[in-house]
């Protein structure tokens, strides 16, 4: 369960940021979050609401964005998804792929006052 | 007011962990991340690989256990330095407590560091330890189903030892599918075949192993 390990991150970078703009409160955290990483968003949320307690994100609502896994074949640079659990190109066959989308675990922005 | 952020999450850890790569780097000293799930056969592995790795190799183990010191004293036998680490019912080793397992650590005496992750297949794969590379340690009884579950440990690692070869006559566990759906997923992936108790299939697993490390070796 990883996903308490990423939050106290995402909690500290946030109030690092907020910080640093003088923010007294966050309002949102909006997190890109890649289809490879495993995570739960229920856990992730319980989370959240568990150690937002006594931050400056005490009020905050945690947004997630989940991006679906997406390849690219390095023999004719067909974009696919993996929806099929299927991770060779479907044009070509290859399995030389690389993540092009997927692996993401990224603040995008904080709103907040 | 939104403020763009654009900072992986996991940044101070990739940090560390490429500060944990410049020290190895610095003493030329290889690290292996072995991950598998609770119970896979981690530590019967390496009590297994240790004692040929060992007669060229000055080899230390650092050992990530959630709450006991269990691996760390089965391993004791082989006379070599061992760091244990309690991640305190953590699911993962992350790389600051790699960098303290180091300051234990003589660097410059050794060749290799292996490194037994928490028996987890999810977790220990979003944190990068500053090891060179990671083996996925799957046990046949936990279904040949795996890769497909879990691309991210496949695609990541450097092999895969299939542990408890022993019991696939006793399990419905097919083979071929095991194996294609890894090459979809990782066509570089090499899979050995052992049984870590009887000890079959080992001698390829370590001499692979011994190459991949590739490296200068320096009499014991
Ligand atoms: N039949 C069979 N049993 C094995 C094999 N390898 C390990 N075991 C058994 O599986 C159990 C777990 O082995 P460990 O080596 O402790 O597994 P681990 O991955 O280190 O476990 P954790 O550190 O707790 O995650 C022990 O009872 C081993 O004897 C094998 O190849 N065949
Ligand atoms: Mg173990
Ligand atoms: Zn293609």
């Amino acid at each position: 369960m990883h996903e308490l390990t990423v939050i106290e991150n995402v909690l500290q970078i946030s109030g690092q940021v907020a910080k640093e703009n003088n923010l007294s409160r966050i309002d949102v955290i909006n997190l890109d979050v890649g289809g490879m990483q495993h995570l739960n968003e229920e856990i992730m949320q319980h989370g959240f609401e568990a150690a937002k307690k006594d931050t400056v994100a005490a009020g905050a609502e945690l947004k997630l964005f989940w991006l679906p896994v997406r390849l690219r074949c390095n023999s004719c640079q067909q974009i696919f998804g993996t929806e099929n659990g299927k991770f060779y190109c479907p044009v070509c066959g290859s399995k030389d792929t690389e993540v092009q989308q997927g692996m993401e675990l990224n603040i995008k922005s904080i709103e907040g006052e | 007011m939104e403020i763009k952020v654009l900072k992986n999450v996991l940044d101070k850890n990739m940090n560390q962990a490429e500060q944990n790569r410049q020290a190895l780097m610095k003493h030329n000293v290889k690290m292996v991340n072995f991950i598998s799930s609770p119970g896979a056969g981690k530590t019967t592995l390496l009590e297994k690989t240790i004692p040929t790795l060992q007669e060229t190799m000055n080899v230390a183990v650092i050992e990530g256990d959630a709450f006991t010191s269990k691996d760390a004293e089965r391993l004791q036998q082989f006379n070599i330095p061992i760091v244990q680490i309690n991640t305190e019912g953590t699911c993962h080793l992350d790389s600051s407590s790699i960098e303290s397992a180091f300051a234990e650590l003589d660097l410059q005496e050794l060749d290799i560091i292996l490194t037994e992750n928490v028996g987890n297949l999810i977790c220990p794969t979003a944190f990068d330890l500053g090891e060179d590379f990671r083996i996925a340690v799957l046990s046949t009884t936990e279904g040949d189903d795996k890769p497909a579950k879990y691309p991210m440990l496949f695609r990541q690692a450097r092999a895969v030892v299939l542990n408890k070869a022993d019991l696939l006559p006793y399990i419905d566990f097919d083979n071929e599918t095991f194996k294609k759906d890894l090459q979809d997923l990782n066509p570089n992936l090499q899979v050995f075949e052992t049984s870590s108790t009887l000890g079959t299939g080992l001698w390829n697993w370590v001499e692979w192993l011994e190459v991949a490390l590739e490296k200068e070796v320096k009499r014991v």
